[in-house]
């Protein structure tokens, strides 16, 4: 009686009341400071991103002297095929029309050859091979998402881009030391592999298994049972690592800058030619300009980041058509 | 697993086949290829000496009057990229030279070597210049070891110990203009000071590093084992980080010593500047490659891409 008694006083009830509240509030805060970040990173790209369309930046250039620049036209720096128009810091012609249609070519082809590879993987690890092996392969699936993407940029330029000179040779088409779009795709497909693997193998083996059996009682062999129903079951699992790794891959700056070649114009269908991503043409050059070039890049990221919000929204308005499948 | 045999000896089959018929030989060097350009970024100091000496200025900083497809890469780069691309052509420092990796042409009949650059024939050629800081106040307590510390720095540079290190780091300068060191330390007491508790900022064009770094390793065990930090960035960020934008003490791109791989403007003065060494632009190409010589107006038909292929040259 006495214990309860202490346990229910007046004072130490106000006390715990107290402890609550102090502890509730510190919880907000830390949520308020996360998300101010996020608002605070959102507002600095935009309010820096918008000046070069609203403002006229004084230029110099080294033949004609001290120049005005007109603020760049919203509409053409969408829709131009070649980055810059006129002397670097004299010129405000800027374009990135041709990186944004390239970032999409060089995700695209990416994620075309990722997914499978990634889906059988994770089947493998998840289904087929036996439990040593299958926590073995885990283990180091979640190594390489690990990796920092410069070490990929490193095996980019000393390994493939060789293997895609040699591809080239084949073809007899002189490539630029290996630098193309070929050499951009297999290193966004090893970076992208372990994301979507990691996911695609949770998701696999979160499938029920009165599905599976089910499927075998009804004398579907293994490899059907695999295919036509744990993936279909997997759907949306598996989306969802796709989303991942296109985010990934869309952002992905210093490995691709690495081994892009970086062009300059145009619009690159030839995997074997050089290209350029939003991510690689902001890198290029970044440490020593100033002014409108430098400006600019923020333009380039404003333009990446919506870029990105639709590639989301996009992509799971399809994944809710496509992963409707009753789980229950 | 019949379908997937076939598929694959199918595939096998064909890469053979080409293989067999695609390419030149390893050694061979096929006239008609396209000449796959190189150069520098635009705020280099490399390549606004190289475009302004052949007569082409308008590309110091203008990238679209270039050739198409051409490729921005650093100096390292380049020289990478020549090593492993038998059609490729680009410039780098005369210092980096190594003629047993890649091949350096004569430009307008005259071959890329020191006698040549001393003597003014070879033309093709740049001054590696440094600039001091004006006003040393913003350092407080400390302003007037860290000024004497960097004159100390200059007046090395023109002693025989200093030339010696210049030159060995690949900087082209006449070493025996110089004074011995146990003589010029006599006008500069502060490197007879205890100065490990100074940190002396170099920067600027990251051409001049290794020349810079080679000096400031032999030079602060004799100056007081004060510490050097360097951070080469650009030539334009001498000026910037001595006496312009970036020149406030706690400003990431401040120094105290900057070098340029160019003139210095009218736009960024100084009181203290001068000329570290010579050095001289090459142009290179692989070892395939059958070219020895270029003239200016050679080397920018093939930069403004008037001229597209290796075949026009043989």
């Amino acid at each position: 009686m006495q214990a309860v008694k202490s346990y229910v006083s007046e004072k130490s009830i106000k006390k715990k009341n107290r402890l609550d509240f102090v502890f509730r509030n510190i919880f907000r805060l830390t949520a308020i400071l996360s998300a101010s970040i996020v608002i605070v990173v959102i507002i600095v790209i935009a309010v820096r991103g918008i000046t070069p369309f609203i403002q006229s930046y004084t230029g110099y250039n080294n033949i004609t002297g001290e120049v005005i620049l007109s603020p760049v036209n919203p509409f053409k720096f969408l829709v131009k095929s070649q980055w810059l128009e006129g002397a670097v810091g004299a010129s405000s012609d800027y374009g990135i029309g041709f990186a944004i249609i390239n970032t999409m070519i060089a995700v695209f082809l990416s994620i075309m050859i990722t997914v499978p590879v990634a889906v059988v993987t994770a089947l493998l690890i998840a289904k087929v091979a036996p439990k040593k092996i299958s926590s073995f392969l885990r283990t180091v699936v979640e190594l390489l998402a690990s990796i920092p993407s410069i070490i990929y940029g490193v095996i980019g330029l000393g390994v493939i881009t060789n293997f895609v000179n040699w591809i080239g040779g084949l073809f007899n088409y002189q490539t630029a030391a290996g630098l193309s779009l070929l050499s951009t795709v297999l290193v966004l497909f090893m970076m992208t592999l372990p994301t979507i693997t990691a996911v695609a193998e949770t998701s696999i083996r979160a499938v029920k298994n009165d599905i599976i059996e089910g499927s075998l009682a009804l004398a579907a062999t293994n490899m059907q049972t695999y295919f036509k129903v744990v993936l279909s079951s997997a759907k949306s699992g598996i989306f969802a690592g796709v989303i991942l790794g296109v985010g990934r891959a869309l952002g992905e700056a210093t490995a691709v800058s690495m081994v892009s070649g970086n062009s300059f114009s145009g619009v690159t269908l030839n995997p074997l030619a050089t290209t350029s991503t939003l991510t690689s043409r902001m890198l290029l050059g970044i440490k020593e300009t100033s002014g409108i070039d430098y400006d600019i890049r923020f333009s380039v990221g404003l333009v990446l980041m919506l870029m990105i919000l639709i590639t989301n929204v996009v992509l799971k308005a399809v994944m809710k058509k496509v992963g409707n499948l009753d789980e229950n | 697993m019949k379908k997937v045999t076939f598929v694959f000896i199918l595939l096998l089959t064909l890469t053979l086949n080409a293989c067999s018929n695609g390419g030149a030989t390893d050694d061979g060097f096929d006239e008609s290829s396209k000449i796959s350009v190189y150069t520098r970024d635009t705020s280099s100091g490399t390549r606004a000496g190289f475009m302004e000496k052949i007569g082409f200025e308008e590309a110091v900083a203008d990238d679209s009057v270039l050739v198409d497809d051409f490729i921005i890469a650093g100096n390292s780069e380049i020289i990478a990229a020549v090593e492993n691309d038998k059609y490729a052509i680009g410039y780098v420092s005369l210092s980096t030279l190594d003629s047993s990796l890649f091949k350096g042409l004569n430009y307008e009949g005259v071959e890329p070597t020191e006698a040549n650059v001393l003597s003014d024939d070879y033309l093709l050629a740049r001054k590696f210049n440094y600039m001091l800081r004006d006003d040393y106040s913003v350092y407080g307590d400390l302003a007037d070891e860290y000024e004497a510390l960097s004159n100390a720095f200059v007046a090395y540079m023109g002693s025989s110990e200093g030339l010696a290190t210049i030159k060995a780091a690949g900087g082209i300068v006449d070493v025996t203009s110089g004074t011995p060191w146990a003589t010029v330390k006599l006008n500069h007491p502060i490197v007879d000071q205890d100065n490990s508790a100074l940190t002396v900022k170099f920067g600027g064009s990251d051409s001049v590093e290794k020349i810079a770094k080679a000096l400031t390793a032999d030079f602060a065990p004799k100056a007081g084992n004060f510490t050097p930090e360097h951070n080469h960035t650009g030539s334009s960020n001498a000026y910037k980080g001595l006496n312009g934008a970036n020149s406030a003490v706690n400003d990431a791109l401040s120094i105290m010593v900057g070098f340029a791989s160019r003139e210095f403007k009218d736009s960024e003065p100084a009181n203290t500047k001068g000329v570290v060494a010579v050095d001289a632009i090459v142009i290179i190409v692989n070892l395939n490659n059958p070219v020895t010589n270029m003239t200016a107006s050679a080397i920018k038909s093939i930069y403004s891409g008037q001229v597209t292929t290796w075949a026009d040259f043989l």
